[in-house]
């Protein structure tokens, strides 16, 4: 059990930076999700947190520890890799045991200790088998199983469900869940997946670039998006952007016109952008109504629908050139090469300046959405 | 088409159909026969005549230039070859039943060469070895002393040469599987002994093992300040067959080296990782990461240097020529020598019988011993 603290990380390879001077604090027993696409460098930002890595300059604390330059076997944490890197040689029982043989850990503790994270994980007919008797999940588990043994003060996971096929990964989402809210430790997990961010995290740290673009709650990051790429990142289908020529502003709101020529006028904080001329307009696609009953309604011709059941996804051209994604009923009646009209409400609208920095004020978070750590914290 | 033209219509109908079916499908049997022809033709002329003539003359009294006629002579030469016996003596006493004794107080036994004479059952035997049991004395008599003491010394070579030449192209595998800058100079200078000629190699390190000019005596000399006389690597019993094993596994670790480094490069770096994060030191990476991974490429590496192994002979005949006192002399070396110098290409062929058979099952045993572990 233990915090995890990051004071102003970079990480250089010769004269090439990667990560740009990180700070990020993690509350004891978060479950914390490095989420960006790839190369922006959130797997080094772990592996440096692992030891793995080398910390160019910056601290790291774990548990009020300094150990930006102990070894990675004194740090206390424990790692499941994308590739599982089970040892092939050895059992499932060996496997797991490996890290207290090398501590020089009596044997009988080993066996107690293996025996009680194979009953968590339901290992137990599988632990004198090879790893390549063993499906995926099976030896993702066991992944996960050597790390519990250890017992460390941080777990961390690099991709851990990459490897698997869809319906395994849905299943380890929820057994990894279920893990950390029975073990309660401080969880790491890194991840391009906004999914398994969304589903998972206490905390979400959108990356970019070497950069932390972002750190809150997903929902939070889901309603008060401080830039466009977070916006874009989160949330699936991804959000749709239009340009917008901006006609008139006050200090709290801005007079727009829309593509198709429409105008609006939405509440917006515009003191740290004066006199701008275009704005960028973000809806998401399940904030686009079929019906009539939105303030703003659009046309647009539609080109590609796809039906899932549970929902309908709509691929379209609105003012004949802006793309945009719209997420309907599940029996939606629209049908390919349509010409139709959608409908939006613009409180659910973002708006990004020329700089992709949202110009929107933050919408109050429900508590209920919030993890029970932060919960504790807030209440 | 043209074939078909000679029969009649109905014919003509199957024939042709049948052969534009064989066009759409090449007859892949023939092609494949065809390619590897050339191949098979010279494995065949090479290898595998050669060795059933062997195996023909050794059951003949074939000679490389000889008046007579050969002759059919079945197992002789086998019975030559392999036939070992024992008698055991007692010490010669005085008329008052004491032991004799020589000045050096060491007991006196009836002269061998009476005692096999005078014994049809021990004709063409010759003393291999003996040894002291008792009062008594056990003398190990063999039809052919210098082939039992080829095998021995082969046995010796293949056990001392194996482990040195494999430890070393791992050791060397690993420092050049670092990513150092200019790696690739080491990878070239370490594999160079591989692409010298043997004899050249064997040539050069005479001079070096030379007991009174040779750089490792002058060296040795130097760093122990005198203490380390010069010794005579090539032409001591004890230190000759040492001395081709050194050289041996130097001159040929290179292969072996690149074979493991394939191995290392295909080990998961993650493995790695995954054994730090477990607190493992490199000792301990090395044993359970690095030597389970290599598992297989092992195995292949120690079967064929074992079999290289056994086939020990041109630094032999280069730098020893079997000597001294039959110390270096090894099965290869003894067929070249009996086979061709002594021209007695029967008993040549029929050492090679043996040494075939003899490395033939060692290699299905260490493969027998591999297997097993495996499932293990």
């Amino acid at each position: 059990m233990a915090d995890v603290k990051l004071t102003k990380v970079v990480k250089r390879y010769g004269d090439v930076e990667t990560i740009h001077g990180i700070d990020l604090d993690i509350k004891d027993g978060e479950f914390v999700v490095f989420v960006g696409p790839s190369g922006c460098g959130k797997s080094t930002l772990l592996r440096m947190v692992a030891g793995l890595e080398d910390i160019t300059e910056g601290e790291l604390h774990i548990d009020n520890e300094c150990v930006t330059s102990v070894a990675a076997s004194r740090r206390g944490v424990a790692m499941v890799f994308q590739s599982y890197a089970l040892y092939p040689h050895m059992t499932v029982r060996e496997n797991m045991g490996f890290g207290l043989k090398m501590a020089k850990t009596d044997k009988a503790e080993i066996k107690r200790r293996v025996d009680e994270s194979a009953r968590i994980l339901q290992l137990e007919p599988l632990l004198d088998r090879k790893p390549k008797a063993l499906s995926g999940g099976q030896r993702q588990r066991v992944a996960i199983g050597r790390t519990i043994v250890r017992n460390p003060k941080v777990f961390l996971f690099d991709e851990p469900l990459s490897n698997l096929d869809a319906e395994l990964r849905v299943q380890m989402r929820v057994e990894i869940a279920k893990l950390h809210s029975q073990l309660k430790n401080t969880m790491i997990y890194v991840t391009h997946d906004q999914v398994e961010a969304m589903t998972m995290a206490d905390k979400i740290v959108v990356l970019r670039g070497g950069n932390i673009e972002q750190v809150g709650s997903p929902i939070e990051l889901y309603l008060n998006p401080v830039n466009e790429f977070v916006a874009g990142f989160i949330g699936s289908p991804r959000m749709n952007f239009f340009d917008c020529d901006v006609i008139a502003q006050t200090d709290d709101s801005l007079t727009l016109k829309l593509p198709c020529g429409e105008v609006c006028q939405l509440a917006a904080d515009v003191s740290r952008s004066p006199g701008m001329t275009r704005v960028k307009l973000g809806i998401r696609p399940e904030h686009l109504k079929e019906d009539q009953s939105g303030e703003i309604r659009i046309g647009v011709d539609v080109d590609v629908v796809e039906h899932l059941g549970g929902s309908t996804y709509v691929y379209a051209r609105y003012s004949g050139e802006h793309e945009l994604i719209i997420q309907t009923g599940g029996l939606s009646p629209v049908r390919r090469g349509d010409h139709c009209d959608f409908s939006f409400n613009l409180d659910q609208c973002h708006l990004f300046d020329c700089n992709g920095l949202s110009l929107r004020a933050a919408k109050p978070v429900p508590l209920h959405t919030q993890a029970p750590v932060a919960q504790a914290l807030s209440g | 088409m043209n074939a078909s033209t000679s029969v009649n219509s109905s014919d003509t109908l199957t024939v042709s159909s049948g052969r534009s079916a064989e066009t759409r499908r090449p007859p892949r049997k023939r092609y494949v026969f065809l390619m590897s022809a050339p191949a098979l033709l010279g494995l065949f002329m090479f290898m595998v005549l050669p060795f059933l003539m062997a195996l023909g003359m050794s059951f003949t009294d074939q000679r490389l230039l000889s008046p007579n006629a050969t002759e059919w002579v079945g197992l002789r030469n086998y019975d030559r070859l392999l036939n070992i016996s024992w008698l055991v003596q007692e010490p010669v006493s005085d008329a008052d039943n004491h032991l004799k004794q020589t000045a050096d107080g060491e007991l006196v036994y009836p002269r061998l060469r009476s005692v096999l004479r005078k014994n049809p059952e021990y004709k063409e035997f010759k003393e291999f070895t003996h040894w002291s049991f008792g009062d008594k004395r056990v003398v190990l008599l063999a039809k052919d002393p210098s082939f039992i003491q080829s095998i021995i010394n082969t046995l010796l070579f293949v056990i001392l040469v194996v482990p040195i030449q494999c430890g070393t192209a791992l050791g060397l595998a690993l420092l050049i599987n670092q990513k150092l800058r200019g790696i690739f100079l080491f990878r070239t200078v370490f594999f160079s002994p591989v692409v010298t000629s043997i004899v050249v190699v064997s040539i050069v390190w005479s001079f070096l093992y030379h007991k009174d000019l040779g750089l490792f005596n002058h060296y040795l000399n130097a760093m122990s300040f005198g203490l380390i006389g010069p010794v005579d690597w090539l032409g001591d019993p004890d230190w000759a067959m040492p001395s081709i094993v050194l050289m041996s596994a130097w001159q040929a670790a290179g292969v072996q080296m690149l074979i493991f480094l394939a191995g290392l490069q295909g080990i998961s770096g993650d493995l790695y990782e995954a054994a730090e994060l477990d607190g493992a030191g490199p000792w301990g990476k090395f044993v359970n990461v690095t030597l389970p991974g290599l598992k297989n490429t092992t195995i292949f590496v120690v079967i064929s240097t074992t079999i290289q192994a056994f086939g020990l002979f041109t630094q032999v005949d280069v730098m020893t020529r079997g000597g001294p006192q039959g110390s270096t002399s090894t099965v290869m070396y003894h067929a070249v020598t009996k086979g061709f110098r002594e021209q007695d290409i029967a008993y040549g062929s029929a050492i090679s019988v043996i040494f075939f058979l003899a490395i033939l099952a060692i290699a299905l045993l260490q493969k027998r011993f591999f297997d097993k572990r495996e499932d293990a």
